[in-house]
């Protein structure tokens, strides 16, 4: 086994690159860019049975890679924030005609206000597109879902797309020691493409994505529902797998201290390798905190997720997204949808939005407040907002 | 070159066979032939988008109701005044 230093830009080309992944459509936008050039890079030195193509926006690259897979060859593309956006409209396609292309998403704030770093607002707002959505917290993990990615996506129980998402800067720059595999093993794992669903063949023609009346349109949705549920028990198994060859052990959602926790806080993304320092910190004082990790947000484990919180009083949830016009942040709201009818009270906090750093500190807080206050807060809690938030801008006439 | 092993389902919004793709679902209105009036003139048949109108052997016209949206053309171009569009109740 060989052991590089990555960024989680690096470690998602290296991951796309040992997957044989034929054609790449992909336009560069902070802060995925350092990845597509590295793809450009690789693919440069490819055969003609490979292709890196320029494409004029995200809308096209998604368009491109969709209609690639379709025809036969393994594809994909990756995009931040407003790119995916752009995507919006073709995404849907991309799910409804069940095409299992892997994306990389790199976590970046939608506008406005404008901003280049982390927020988990970009793909929070494609939840319902019908894509898997996995967070990763290290390049590591990025490395292994993209692998993991390409079986689950493929699988014929689920033929579903799916987006890694890794949070902007944090793990997309931050280099990290990455354990990797051998190409021939990640072939063995992953298998060849062989398309399983709709296909683009000149002699068995077929017209895919025609209008669907609504005499047949709820069917289509049900069809893409039982793919997420049947994703639910196949992803486990999948993930069993995976440690079986490679030794290294993944969960829908990962457990920190829990069992004897009486205040958890459950995690998205790279801010969970904070909560776990700061779990540790305050065992070592004698609280009993206790931290989930949520992996996998599309299909959302909430049996899971019930079934580890089983007894818990206090559960805090930390979005990095604000989720507006919502009581709950959009995780919270989703937890306390799985507790529903448990006596466990959920609080929603908001932290992290636009790049700011989820410090120790911030945690510190959120525990502090699960801990000590008597009534807990209903509404949402902007953990680390400044007292002045009103006031930031003076303009005198 | 690439092929796919046949299976029986396929999952997705996708047309294999014409009949797969019955537009006439949309239709709010339906077009109706009166044969008396009728001198098959065929106006109606090079004027319909979808195609959907045709003599039958016994020399009638008539009209595919699975794929027509009910556009109305037939029985604008129609000099005969032969074709009436009913509105669909509800």
């Amino acid at each position: 086994m060989n052991r590089e230093i990555l960024d989680g830009n690096s470690a998602a080309a290296k991951a796309i690159s040992l997957c044989d992944v034929s054609v790449i459509a992909a336009y560069p936008i902070t802060p995925q860019s350092a990845m597509v050039e590295e793809l450009a890079e690789i693919y440069r030195h490819r055969d003609e049975n490979y292709k890196f193509v320029c494409v004029e926006s995200e809308h096209s690259a998604i368009s491109y890679v969709t209609s690639s897979e379709l025809a036969g060859a393994r594809s994909t593309t990756a995009t931040a924030s407003v790119g995916l956006a752009y995507m919006h409209e073709v995404l849907g396609v991309t799910g409804g005609c069940r095409v299992p292309v892997v994306m990389p998403i790199v976590n970046r704030a939608l506008v406005a206000p404008w901003s280049l770093w982390c927020d988990h607002q970009d793909s929070m707002a494609e939840r319902d597109s019908g894509w898997l959505q996995f967070y990763a917290e290290n390049a590591q993990e990025v490395f292994d879902c993209i692998i993991m990615g390409y079986r689950i996506a493929e699988s014929k129980e689920i033929l579903l797309p799916m987006m890694v998402c890794m949070d902007g800067f944090y793990v997309s720059h931050a280099m990290q020691k990455v354990d990797m595999m051998e190409a021939e093993n990640v072939k063995e794992f992953i298998g060849a493409f062989e398309p399983k669903n709709l296909f683009l063949d000149v002699n068995h023609p077929m017209f895919i994505n025609n209008l669907t009346s609504a005499d047949e349109f709820t069917e289509i949705r049900f069809q893409q529902e039982s793919a997420f549920r049947k994703a639910l028990t196949k992803i486990p198994e999948i993930m069993d797998e995976f440690n079986q060859k490679f030794h290294r052990e993944y969960h829908m959602i990962e457990a920190y201290c829990l069992e004897d926790a009486e205040e958890v806080l459950i995690g998205i993304g790279s801010m969970c390798g904070t909560i776990r320092k700061v779990v540790k910190d305050l065992r070592k004082k004698g609280r009993k905190a206790g931290m989930l990790k949520i992996l996998t947000f599309r299909p959302f484990p909430a049996e899971q997720i019930r079934t580890a919180l089983a007894g818990k009083c206090r559960v805090g949830v930390i979005d990095r997204s604000a989720g507006l016009g919502q009581k709950k942040g959009i995780t919270a709201s989703e937890v306390s949808a799985a507790l529903n009818g448990s006596s466990t009270e959920v609080v929603s906090f908001i932290a992290g939005l636009g790049g700011r750093d989820i410090s120790e500190q911030t945690i510190e807080n959120a525990f502090d407040i699960l801990q000590r206050q008597e009534m807990l807060p209903l509404e949402k809690v902007f953990l680390d907002k400044k007292e002045n938030a009103m006031q930031i801008r003076e303009w005198e006439e | 070159m690439i092929q796919q092993k046949k299976s029986n389902n396929l999952y997705g919004p996708v047309a294999v066979k014409y009949e797969n793709a019955p537009t006439g679902r949309m239709r709010y209105q339906t077009p109706e032939v009166d044969d008396e009036k009728c001198i098959q003139c065929m106006m109606c048949t090079m004027n319909c988008p979808c195609d959907c109108l045709f003599l039958s052997n016994e020399n009638k016209l008539q009209i595919r109701y699975d794929y027509c949206k009910g556009c109305g053309i037939c029985a604008n171009t129609c000099f005969q005044k032969a074709i009436t569009l009913r509105q669909n109740e509800g």
